[in-house]
């Protein structure tokens, strides 16, 4: 996108939709408070914006809109197959917001949801209600930023904090929060506890600066994830996505000698490794609202449904990252697929 | 290319008279108007008539992902927060007998106010005993705006209405909605510049010399449907992830025409090869 392109866009959020029935909603009036300018338009239910036809993902990344909404059951869905369960059992997500402020090129979102824009639904209780219901039925572990980065939104809805405050009474849960993000210091308040793990995406600087625009860099990640382990937060390391880019092996070598040099080894909770893999149905629309990007239009293989590297290039993404993490972390603690 | 719809000819004459668009007599109940960057048409007055108008602008082009498609006309306010002759954009329309809401989707800056509109299919008035939802009121909007989805992508649809009345418009004459729409037309234009800075047209992956190649490869080598498919798609991708032009290819589309399956086949692999990482 070129310069005078990028000014001819809203800004973001200049547009805010808001569902009748979520007007209501304590978290909408605290939004809602931070948007002062904002262009207000009254909806009777979200899908009506954001699952309209034909709409372009890419470009509405570059001017998002927030949509407020009140999320109906389920609140809860089993989680993926092509995600970590990390030896959990019963291992679910849920996703009290869709989309992210990132803008990845290889994130599946924008494969899988019709529209760019945000949704927040602001019924946290109703959620809260359900995972209380569920817990009583058998252990839970639970993705909370599985559809967005929570972390990075914290500074506009606290999802974050009432989660992990949630989870903390709890005694059969596992949460996991996912984050790209830098802002640990959004829940730094809260003191640690076992509940909740920590996640955070690590990526080559050059992948970051490539591929994962808006993204704050690896130093600042390190950064957030030392603090969150110094406060005796459960930290885990995703290598995840590992891409097959150029010079790959070198890159992810020196990102996981950064990782180590900066954090303790000993006092991370665990490690993950995945190489990019995301359903064919996805890929076929990213390709379609990405018609430049290397990344998405990278020749994979279709495996049982799924996009991916063929075995060979998996192997060899995998055993180079395996090896650099295993040289620094104990075996048992390191994930892969 | 810019689809303008307008119910009234009043309300088109700005447009025919800035741009010079000439009269085609391609249908003899609508008024259609065109130059090389502009197809615009008066569909008439009310729900029905703005559909088929629209639906015919609209079928009869091939519609491409840097289209534009506006609706421009008066109309009535609920209120004085708009003033008369001022330009709106509208962020919701609502189809008043159905309640069916639609919302175009406003990525360009402006500096227009916006509003909601609500179309009807008759005349409404401060005598008309209505519960109004929205700012202001038409009869073309929700018409307009569901024949042309079905065509184009919600951020290429813009409505602008011109407030004409406050819910009385017996005293309006045709010389009066022409001037309001020529005063707004600079504003008009610029909303239409802002938008047309976003969505540029696709880039073309392939140049006239390679799309030539493929289809050589294509008869020498006797593809199946299915084989040419993947050739495009794994030469597409090797242009988009290399950004190396695709000369290698060159030799295969004036080799001589394959004799047997198995030539095809070995050679097909090969290209099919080359496309791929190792």
């Amino acid at each position: 996108m070129n310069k005078s392109a990028n000014n001819a866009f809203t800004p973001k959020y200049a547009h805010i939709y808001i569902e009748k029935s979520a007007k209501s909603y304590d978290l909408t009036t605290h939004i809602m408070a931070q948007f002062p300018h904002a262009t207000i338009i009254e909806i009777d239910n979200y899908k009506h914006v954001f699952s309209r036809p034909r709409q372009q993902f890419a470009l509405q990344k570059e001017a998002a809109k927030l949509i407020l909404a009140v999320k109906k059951p389920p609140f809860l869905y089993k989680g993926a197959e092509v995600c970590h369960d990390f030896g959990y059992k019963h291992f679910y997500y849920t996703s009290s917001t869709l989309n992210c402020v990132y803008n990845c090129d290889y994130c599946f979102l924008q494969g899988m949801f019709p529209s760019g824009h945000v949704v927040l639904f602001v019924n946290i209780e109703d959620y809260f209600n359900e995972v209380e219901a569920v817990l009583a039925q058998h252990p839970l572990y639970l993705s909370i930023s599985y559809e967005a980065d929570l972390l990075s939104f914290e500074h506009m809805v606290p999802f974050a904090k009432r989660w992990i405050s949630f989870a903390e009474s709890k005694r059969n849960i596992m949460m996991e929060l996912r984050t790209k993000s830098a802002n640990y210091k959004a829940i730094s308040s809260i003191p640690a506890h076992d509940q909740v793990i920590l996640a955070w995406t690590i990526s080559p600087q050059e992948v970051i600066t490539n591929h994962e625009p808006k993204t704050p860099t690896l130093k600042a990640r390190l950064h957030s994830m030392k603090q969150a382990m110094e406060d005796g937060w459960k930290v885990r390391l995703c290598f995840d996505p590992v891409l097959h880019i150029e010079h790959f092996e070198s890159l992810y070598r020196e990102c996981i000698e950064q990782t180590f040099a900066t954090i303790n080894a000993d006092q991370i909770e665990d490690i993950s490794i995945g190489v990019f893999r995301i359903p064919k149905d996805y890929l076929k629309t990213m390709r379609k609202q990405r018609p430049d990007s290397a990344l998405v239009h990278y020749p994979y293989i279709h495996q049982n449904g799924v996009m991916t590297y063929p075995d060979e290039i998996t192997k060899k993404c995998i055993d180079n990252v395996y090896a650099a993490v295993a040289a620094h972390a104990d075996k048992d603690k390191i994930f892969t697929e | 290319m810019l689809y303008i719809t307008t119910a009234l000819y009043a309300e088109a004459r700005p447009f025919i008279e800035k741009f010079s668009l000439k009269k085609k007599n391609a249908i003899s109940n609508l008024q259609y108007f065109s130059n090389d960057d502009i197809n615009l048409i008066v569909t008439g007055t009310g729900l029905m008539s703005a559909v088929m108008g629209t639906t015919y602008l609209l079928s009869s082009h091939s519609i491409q992902s840097h289209d534009m498609m506006f609706n421009i006309g008066i109309c009535g306010a609920k209120s004085s927060h708009f003033t008369i002759g001022e330009a709106v954009i509208c962020n919701k329309i609502v189809h008043h007998d159905t309640k069916r809401a639609f919302y175009p989707d406003i990525l360009f800056q402006h500096a227009l106010q916006e509003g909601s509109l609500e179309s009807f299919s008759h005349i409404v008035d401060l005598q008309t005993d209505l519960h109004l939802e929205s700012d202001m009121v038409d009869m073309e909007g929700a018409g307009w705006y569901y024949a042309s989805s079905q065509f184009m992508s919600p951020h290429q649809l813009v409505c602008i209405k011109v407030i004409s009345d406050y819910l009385d418009a017996s005293h309006i004459t045709s010389d009066q909605v022409t001037t309001w729409i020529d005063n707004q037309l600079p504003a008009i234009i610029h909303v239409q510049a802002a938008l047309s800075t976003i969505i540029q047209p696709k880039k073309e992956i392939f140049n006239e010399e390679e799309k030539r190649w493929l289809d050589n490869i294509k008869t020498q080598l006797r593809l199946t449907v299915t084989q040419y498919h993947k050739l495009n798609q794994l030469t597409m991708q090797y242009k988009i992830r290399t950004k190396q032009p695709l000369e290698w290819i060159a030799p295969y589309a004036t080799m001589p025409i394959v004799s047997t399956k198995q030539e095809r086949k070995e050679i097909f692999e090969q290209i099919c090869k080359q496309c791929l990482y190792t």
